[in-house]
């Protein structure tokens, strides 16, 4: 491979030890360091999942007091969002491999990286102490107001759980400024724009719209925060749809956030899989960038039933169903990507097709919640925590997963357990389905979101049922994971290039140097080392 | 090999790859950070003419608000002081170190003084905020912004102090343009909120 | 869906099952090509080379165009069923929402909406919904509404302290009923008994949040109807403590109350109930005894015993009253 030499810098020796890690400003470290904290969270948030799930296992059940259910479904939901999906695939993913993936030795601003980092974890800790503590916040991730005012949530946990957001929202917000710098700016030669990978342009799409989302967020929350103890006036009767317009402006772009870093995984790992190119990489990248953008547009479809001026719903009707063409567009070129491949079934691509067949579950059910008519029935149902789940979950989660299988051995210089990371991957597609295909029904069938519990009779029984089953089945899956990853240490060791990689990251040793590269690659094609294997078939 | 510091390890690994792109980071940094302040206030002035929009009486009945005089004499001193940055740059684009200093001092002291207007009408706010939503929804604007106007003021300081004993020059000029950048995009800011709060009501 | 009985209730139902036929092409189109390639393209070889295609212009624009004309139909199905919904060329919108609630032109424009037979006041409260009877006899019932059959019916609905939501699977679309606001929903329902509840998350009791709504032949509400009016004054026999206790589990008091081994499992209320009958004071009051005629006093309007208490006036009618006073001081 072409390349050119540049001195490699030292810096004051990579320090070992625990030290080595609280002082690092190395992207490789602190990626790592995202992916444990939002794993923990994920854990600790699935957790109270089942304890949710066990609740609502049969009618008028009581293993957790209606006050303790409030509590942990706005937990779950937050840090489902805030403490995992997002540190995980914009943190973690996106520290350690944008970086590598452009052929740099770090990010632009390495400091400040490593002060996101701190500042989002000292935010989650201080949103679980507090949760552990009693001190917590019962107004749903939406926060909606007046519930969320001090009238109605006196407690101290709702001023905890605001200050933890908005704590979050500074750390992605200069997270999100370093990423474009770092994308913009210290690509390696020959690095033109049809030549970065997906995966990076996702994330500095996502970096774009938590860039310019996060901050009405931020807004919102200040507001509240004042309101509830400086006595100032936002967020009185007869203006309860401001918060939800700020609220969603950004959450609807938070959704983007999460999904389009998978999208981007997605999109290195079924090309390497299949042994082929990505179909129509400049389709693949235009519609990302238009999601991006159209993701802006649509935010009120979380308010069909709010109260909006019907005139301005039918047009967040249009535009919340266009997104889905951009998005099909996506789908289809996945589709081909793997028509006509050799397709190579290890753990990375099986999470991948796990992706594309509940994904689209999702995209479709969404479809049908931004018909208004629709959503006049089936808003705030078990439809729409069905949907959420199918694109968060089957999409998002899915995605991080096949993230963790790909690069795990790039990170850690062992390979996982073949055998355990398939049984992983089945338990955990038939879990979710059997967990989350049914409250599409339960919705259907009336039952609303957010209830602590139910009385018989309403046909709700069996699908409950069911789900709290599947509910199980996931849990279980994910313990195969943990056990994988701990077994990772005896795991065989990983060659640079496991998986005949396309991208840069394949080309240094596994795990990394701090410097990532000896020499940095000149690249020439968007599959630089496929054309390098091309060259030397033996390899 | 040597040690290299980080700015200088990021422009060995660039250089070769195109000059012209790399040269901005640091602005192109402050800019994106801008556009996010951007829509800091974009919420809040959304959140402004929303709560307008669905108010009976703007500013609502019984409240009065506050005097346009101060906010007059605000907006001539906000401007002056973005004409002393931009003095300030473009002396320092030149190597004229005195005419850096005596920019920062001149737009630093200009600060101090709009500071201190706001801080004389915030006795007042303090009581408007908690009356209405008009009266939060103007506190907040004008809170907001005399806390960038803060920031800004400390970056001229640490120009100021850097620049006394020799630091910056035509070449290594980047904290100086970017806090030039900060300080128009606070002037910027205040001509919105002066135009909304005051000239719209 | 829940088998719709309204106009709108059945239009939302078509415009369903369309809708689901496209949505079901999409996922058998998908998963299809899924697992035929899964199937067709497993790799045989380690050093099976597959032909290295790039992208096809045509297929692009194949599956841009197509999609992008079942969302049109979708969009366009959408918005004629919106149009066909109940308050056409009023607000356009099936169900209404005004701001203020003394936006009076907006109120006109909902009058004119459509002609009705009957408007019944709604409040949502945490966590009852109170149901106001027009004709100045003080009729109102909490969470069941009773209505006559076929006949069209508007509700004028406010909310007393956080968002709750209206909504009833068989009788068209859910709307938001906000705090400083007014929302309207218009039906008109064979006879028969529909259950819904509140849905938007406003509290601990979110979940008893119920609403049910019985429809009547007009004969016989008319009856009920008279009923209620005499009922609302005075008691017909002395309370029974079996009724209390049917009154006191389906209504809303288990929102709030807990009584040991019982439904009600509400902790709002400081104090359990499983014991009350030992208490010697009711919430707490010095000097308010507690007995049978205070207790009666409390539950027909707490607010004047206690100002600023927690407890709404529930409107119990004077029958009730006295079979909850039987049932709760049974409970020692
Ligand atoms: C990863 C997160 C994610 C993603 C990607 C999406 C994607 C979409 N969402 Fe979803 N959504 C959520 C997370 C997400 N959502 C969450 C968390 C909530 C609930 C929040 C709360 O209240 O707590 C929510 C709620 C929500 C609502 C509000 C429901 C309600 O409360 O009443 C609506 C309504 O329109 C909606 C619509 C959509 C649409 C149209 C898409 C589209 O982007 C989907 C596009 C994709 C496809 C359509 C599939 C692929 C396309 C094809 C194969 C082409 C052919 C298809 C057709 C022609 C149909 N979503
Ligand atoms: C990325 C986002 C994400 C993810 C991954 C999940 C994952 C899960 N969610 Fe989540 N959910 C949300 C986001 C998410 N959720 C949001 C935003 C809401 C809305 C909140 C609101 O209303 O405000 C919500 C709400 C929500 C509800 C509705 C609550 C209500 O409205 O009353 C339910 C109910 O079933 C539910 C269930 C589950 C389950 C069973 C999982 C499972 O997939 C979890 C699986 C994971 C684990 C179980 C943990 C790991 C397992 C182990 C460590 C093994 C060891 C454990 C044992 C076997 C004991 N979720
Ligand atoms: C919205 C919540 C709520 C609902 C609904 C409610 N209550 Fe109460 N109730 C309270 C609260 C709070 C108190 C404590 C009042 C206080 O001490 O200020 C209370 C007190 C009482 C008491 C006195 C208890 C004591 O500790 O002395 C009785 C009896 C009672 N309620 C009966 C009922 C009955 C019967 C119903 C239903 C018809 C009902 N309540 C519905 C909230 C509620
Ligand atoms: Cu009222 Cu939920
Ligand atoms: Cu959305």
């Amino acid at each position: 491979m072409a390349s050119i030499s540049i001195p490699i810098p030292l810096r004051e020796r990579a320090k070992s030890g625990v030290l080595g890690w609280l002082a690092t400003v190395d992207h490789k470290k602190i990626g790592i360091m995202y992916m444990v904290m939002s794993f923990a969270f994920f854990i600790a948030a699935g957790l109270m999942a089942l304890l949710i799930r066990l609740q609502l296992a049969a009618p008028n059940l009581q293993v957790v007091d209606p006050n303790t259910y409030n509590q942990l479904f706005t937990m779950h939901g937050s840090a489902m969002i805030f403490l995992f999906t997002i540190p995980m695939l914009v943190g973690g993913f996106g520290n350690y491999f944008v970086p590598l993936m452009i052929g740099a030795r770090d990010v632009a601003f390495p400091r400040l990286n490593a002060f996101s980092f701190w500042i989002t974890l000292g935010a989650g800790l201080v949103m679980l102490i507090g949760f552990v503590f009693g001190a917590r916040s019962d107004a749903a991730w939406t926060a909606y107001v007046p519930y969320s005012t001090k009238a109605y949530s006196p407690t101290v946990g709702m001023d905890i759980w605001l200050i933890g957001i908005i704590l979050l929202g500074i750390g992605s917000t200069l997270g999100a400024v370093n990423f474009l710098v770092t994308v913009y700016s210290m690509r390696a030669p020959g690095m033109t724009a049809w030549r970065i990978p997906m995966f990076v342009w996702a994330m500095a799409t996502t970096a774009v719209m938590v860039l310019l989302a996060t901050p009405v967020l931020t807004a919102a929350l200040i507001m509240l925060v004042a309101d509830r103890n400086f006595n100032t006036q936002f967020f009185v009767a007869n203006r309860v749809q401001l918060w939800q317009h700020m609220f969603w402006f950004y959450s609807h772009p938070a959704v983007y956030i999460m999904i389009l870093p998978a999208m981007g995984i997605i999109s290195e790992i079924i090309p390497v899989f299949s042994r082929k190119p990505l179909f129509g990489l400049r389709a693949v990248v235009i519609s990302t960038v238009i999601i991006g953008l159209l993701g802006f547009t649509t935010w009120v479809h979380h308010m069909f039933v709010s109260g909006v001026d019907p005139a301005i719903e039918r047009f967040f009707m249009f535009t919340t169903m266009v997104i889905a063409v951009p998005t099909g567009v996506k789908v289809f070129n996945w589709l081909a990507t793997l028509w006509g491949g050799s397709l190579n079934f290890k753990t990375p691509l099986l999470m991948c097709l796990g992706f594309l067949a509940t994904f689209v579950i999702g995209g479709i059910s969404g479809v049908m919640q931004g018909s208004i008519p629709i959503d006049q029935y089936v808003h705030n149902s078990y439809f729409v925590v069905a949907h959420f789940h199918y694109v968060l979950f089957g999409g998002s989660v899915f995605g991080i997963f096949a993230a963790l299988y790909y690069w795990g051995p790039k990170i850690t210089g062992r390979m996982f357990d073949e055998k355990l990371g398939k049984l992983h991957f089945w338990l955990m597609f038939i879990g979710f389905n059997i967990t989350f295909f049914p409250m599409h029904f339960l919705g259907l069938q009336g039952m609303p979101r957010r209830i602590a519990t139910y009385d018989p009779g309403r046909g709700w029984e069996l699908g409950n049922l069911i789900a709290t089953i599947g509910a199980f089945i996931l849990a279980f899956s994910v313990l195969i994971f943990i056990i994988n990853a701990i077994k990772l240490r005896h795991g065989e060791r990983a060659t640079d290039d496991p998986w005949e990689g396309n991208t840069l990251e394949w080309s240094t040793s596994s795990p990394p140097p701090e410097y990532n590269f000896l020499e940095i690659p000149t690249v020439t094609s968007d599959r630089p080392l496929f054309d390098e294997r091309m060259r030397t078939p033996h390899m | 090999m040597a040690q290299v510091s980080l700015r200088d390890r990021n422009l060995t690994q660039t250089r070769d790859v195109a000059p012209a792109r790399q040269k901005n980071v640091g602005l192109l940094g402050v800019s994106l950070f801008i556009a996010s302040e951007s829509m800091f206030f974009l919420g809040l002035f959304l959140a402004w003419f929303f709560m307008r929009n669905t108010s009976d009486a703007w500013p609502p009945a019984g409240v009065t608000p506050p005097p346009i005089a101060p906010a007059i004499f605000n907006t001539a001193v906000a401007l002056l002081s973005a004409f002393a940055v931009g003095l300030a740059d473009r002396a320092i684009a030149r190597d004229d170190r005195r005419g850096l200093v005596g920019g920062t001092v001149v737009a630093g002291a200009l600060g101090v003084i709009f500071m201190a207007v706001q801080a004389i009408e915030f006795t007042e706010l303090a009581t408007l905020a908690q009356s209405s939503a008009y009266g939060s929804a103007f506190t907040f604007l004008l809170l907001f912004h005399v806390l960038r106007v803060f920031v800004g003021v400390i970056l001229m300081a640490v120009l100021l102090v850097r620049a006394l004993i020799g630091h910056f020059s035509s070449k290594r000029r980047l904290l100086v343009q970017a806090t030039a950048m900060y300080w128009y995009f606070i002037t910027g800011v205040w001509l919105v909120v002066f135009a909304v709060l005051y000239l719209i009501g | 869906m829940v088998s719709p009985v309204t106009r709108d209730a059945a239009l939302i139902n078509d415009l369903y099952n369309v809708i689901l036929i496209f949505a079901i092409i999409v996922f058998i189109l998908v998963e299809g090509l899924l697992i035929y390639s899964v199937i067709r393209f497993r790799r045989r070889s380690a050093d099976e080379m597959p032909q290295q295609i790039h992208g096809s212009r045509t297929l692009e624009l194949v599956w841009t165009v197509v999609p992008a004309i079942v969302i049109a139909v979708i969009f366009a199905l959408s918005v004629d069923t919106m149009s066909r919904m109940t308050a056409r060329g009023t607000l356009s919108n099936p169900v209404a929402h005004v701001h203020a609630i003394n936006d009076v032109a907006a109120r006109q424009r909902v009058e004119r909406a459509q002609p009705v037979d009957l408007v019944i006041e709604v409040i949502g409260r945490q966590w009852v919904w109170q149901y106001k009877y027009p004709g100045g006899d003080g009729v109102m019932t909490n969470e069941e509404l009773v209505v006559p059959a076929n006949k069209n019916i508007r509700l004028d609905m406010t909310a007393a302290d956080v968002i709750h939501a209206w909504w009833m699977p068989q009788l068209g679309p859910m709307i938001y009923v906000n705090p400083g606001e007014m929302s309207y929903v218009w039906f008109n329902v064979p006879p028969g008994e529909y259950i819904g509840q509140c849905n938007v998350y406003c509290g601990v009791a979110h979940a008893r949040m119920i609403s049910k709504v019985r429809a009547l032949p007009q004969a016989e509400y008319d009856e009920w109807y008279a009923k209620q009016a005499a009922a609302s004054s005075a008691a017909t026999r002395p309370g029974d403590p079996e009724i209390g206790r049917d009154l006191f589990m389906n209504g809303s008091c288990i929102a709030c109350h807990y009584i040991e081994g019982t439904k009600a499992q509400g902790k709002v209320a400081p104090r359990d109930l499983t014991k009350f009958a030992t208490y010697p004071t009711i919430a707490q009051l010095d000097g308010f005894e507690n007995n049978a005629e205070n207790l009666a006093k409390w539950l027909r309007d707490p607010q004047a015993i206690k100002p600023g208490t927690a407890m709404p006036n529930l409107n119990l009618k004077a029958q009730e009253i006295e079979d909850l006073v039987a049932y709760l001081l049974s409970l020692k």
